[in-house]
């Protein structure tokens, strides 16, 4: 589904990652972890297109197309969906609005017809329902005066309406007190199915304790230095990540 | 007599703007109502002189396109006003056809007498109190424009919301056309909203008739105790590449004790625009909630200039001014919150934001704060910008494509003026 093949590149001509290789297959949920500034979440915005970060080397293959050769937004009509580690407030674009836009522009890419307006408001209150998340979402500006916590479940609200088939959560973890992470996990795990893979970015093992992955990766030096299952989480959880930062040489 | 004076004096100033006055004072009947009024405003336009770049209100503004048109008074020879009326303001309606008060093309049937419009004419003959108050004003008043407007009315209207009423919208529409290119009109309106009064005003400015110069005062009074909601809207432009309009817009607003006002503006564009607004809070505890919205395209010019005066205790003004900047058109906006002596406990908060669409486009912008008393919190800002990329690729990495994102920032930025607007039509038309 997702190749990804000696991956380099960085912003600003400098470098980041150095050499990514991963293999992402239908339903499997993939784990990166790594400590700061080890290249994580420089790897999901280039998966995403941000047009700030530069590819110098390697490749992205998606269902056998080239992943680099599409613009951002193709990327996500096609599936590929990045949950932001700080997701963007736009004042004055209403969240509900937004919402149907998106679900709009993947329905056409798909050569379907738009979303009737009221179709669409009633999947959107059963996915609000569904994540609980209060109806007071569907009015506001979409990210603005949310506190982290409703970023990060208004992130899995819009997972839920593009169903993409790759969803990067980018630290989705971040910011969230225990219960909050709870509710986010759990509304993960709600939208998780056979057809569709996640790739958790975190630097603490506790949210893999809600989901569970498949395959955890340890990322350091903008590589991924270690490879395993749940296990070698587990030992993060008691070592850290001193062993592989001496690997990658930090 | 005093009207023979004020001919000579024009006669001994220079330019066709002052031939041009002189002409319609000296042409104007003996003993017409509004001779008075129109004397002031020619005494006032003779010390004001004819504005250039060096005068601070004029700064941004080409003063040589409005210094060589000529001032020839339109007739009235729009055959219909083609007025759309809302479908919240049905039966609450005011025509002001160049420069004219209409009552035949005017309808409050459906005002249940809470509104009250007269010919300005009829007022001033018979209110002695207002014919008063409207000379005081024209002395006093620093925009030679609204000088012009005095010196050359012909009509007007004057609107009265009785005292206590709680009336639906009121849509007044002022409109040009079907008159001579190059004339100049006039529009002058008063709105009085008596104490205790809640309303909501829309005024509709279509204005943008090829080599028409429209030169509108509007002078509003908001009694004790009342709560206005005042819209004006500039709608779409109908002028043609290479035609020309100018149209200059003075606002003058007076807010009484414990009174609030919020007002949104919102101008589509047209080649010459200014906005000259003195908003006064002269009753302790008023408030005014301030937006606009001006959005000029092409090669349009828009300007605001606009002072804020708080002069009572414990006054708030609440300032937001937004400005879309595309292809090479340039706006500006000098605006300045002025805390006289006295107005102890006054709060202002001051925000112009430009959003430049376009590498061509200019934006020039002054947020000015005077104070001369202590005890106040005030604050003023601007900022300058292009959409900005975070927000562009997060839409993007949405599926929308990067000219909807583009337009989709647009209209969130535009939206924190426009979702003030609280009539729904007027909104979409504003929000379109």
């Amino acid at each position: 589904m997702l190749e990804i093949k000696d991956l380099t590149g960085g912003f600003e001509g400098k470098d980041i990652l150095k050499g990514i290789s991963l293999s992402v297959k239908p339903g499997e949920v993939h784990s990166i972890m790594g400590p700061n500034g080890s290249g994580k979440s420089t790897l999901s915005k280039i998966v995403a297109g941000h047009p700030g970060y530069e590819v110098t080397g390697g490749s992205i293959s998606y269902n056998g197309a080239d992943l680099l050769a599409m613009e951002p937004e193709i990327r996500a009509r096609k599936g590929i969906f990045l949950a932001y580690q700080y997701p963007i407030e736009i004042p004055g674009v209403n969240n509900a609005e937004f919402l149907r836009m998106a679900y709009n522009a993947k329905l056409k890419s798909l050569g379907q017809e738009e979303a009737d307006p009221l179709d669409f408001d009633e999947l959107l209150r059963e996915k609000m329902k569904f994540l609980d998340i209060d109806e007071k979402f569907r009015e506001r500006s979409v990210n603005e005066g949310f506190s982290g916590g409703e970023k990060k479940k208004n992130e899995i609200l819009q997972m839920a309406i593009l169903n993409p088939a790759v969803s990067i959560l980018d630290e989705i973890d971040s910011g969230l007190d225990i219960d909050a992470l709870k509710v986010v996990a759990e509304g993960v795990n709600r939208l998780r199915n056979g057809n569709s893979s996640l790739i958790l970015i975190t630097h603490y093992p506790r949210l893999l304790n809600y989901i569970k992955p498949d395959h955890v990766h340890v990322l350091s030096g903008g590589r991924i230095v270690s490879s395993g299952d749940f296990s070698l989480a587990l030992e993060l959880e008691s070592a850290g990540y001193e062993r592989y930062t001496a690997v990658a040489g930090e | 007599m005093v009207t023979e004076q004020a001919v000579k004096r024009l006669q001994d100033c220079s330019g066709v703007v002052a031939d041009d006055l002189a002409a319609h004072l000296d042409s104007s009947p003996i003993g017409a109502v509004l001779t008075p009024a129109n004397v002031a405003g020619t005494e006032r336009f003779i010390e004001l002189g004819l504005p250039h770049s060096k005068h601070e209100m004029f700064t941004y503004v080409n003063t040589g396109t409005v210094n060589s048109h000529r001032y020839i008074t339109a007739g009235e020879t729009l055959p219909s006003p083609c007025m759309d009326v809302p479908p919240e303001c049905s039966g609450r309606s005011i025509a002001i056809i160049n420069g004219s008060y209409r009552p035949e093309y005017s309808d409050l049937t459906g005002a249940d007498g809470q509104i009250v419009a007269r010919h300005l004419g009829d007022v001033v003959a018979n209110d002695r109190l207002f014919a008063g108050d409207l000379i005081r004003s024209i002395k006093n008043d620093k925009d030679v424009f609204s000088a012009i407007n005095s010196a050359l009315i012909k009509e007007g209207v004057v609107i009265d919301i009785v005292e206590n009423a709680i009336t639906e919208p009121l849509f007044i529409m002022s409109k040009t056309g079907g008159i001579n290119e190059g004339a100049v009109t006039t529009p002058r309106l008063s709105i009085r909203a008596g104490e205790n009064s809640r309303s909501t005003v829309i005024i509709v400015t279509d204005h943008n008739q090829p080599d028409i110069f429209t030169d509108s005062v509007f002078e509003i009074t908001v009694g004790a105790k009342a709560h206005m909601d005042l819209y004006m809207i500039q709608p779409g432009k109908k002028i043609k590449k290479g035609e020309f309009s100018q149209s200059f817009t003075r606002l003058k607003v007076v807010q009484n004790e414990n009174s609030y006002a919020s007002f949104v503006g919102a101008s589509a564009g047209s080649p010459l625009l200014r906005s000259s607004v003195e908003w006064r809070l002269t009753g302790k505890g008023c408030k005014v909630d301030y937006k606009s919205l001006s959005q000029p395209a092409g090669a349009d010019v828009a300007h605001l200039f606009a002072r804020f005066v708080h002069t009572a205790p414990e006054c708030e003004s609440d300032i937001v001014i937004r400005n879309i900047v595309r292809d090479s058109a340039s706006v500006s906006t000098d605006s300045t919150v002025i805390v006289s002596r006295g107005a102890f406990g006054s709060v202002s908060r001051q925000l112009v934001n430009n959003l430049m669409l376009s590498g061509n486009g200019r934006a020039d912008t002054k947020p000015n704060l005077m104070i001369f008393n202590d005890d106040v919190k005030c604050s003023h800002g601007a900022t300058f910008g292009q959409t900005d990329p975070e927000q562009l690729l997060y839409l993007r990495s949405r599926g929308l494509s990067e000219r909807r994102a583009v337009s989709v920032l647009t209209e969130g930025f535009s939206g924190v003026v426009t979702d003030a607007i609280k009539v729904p039509s007027i909104r979409e038309m504003v929000a379109s």
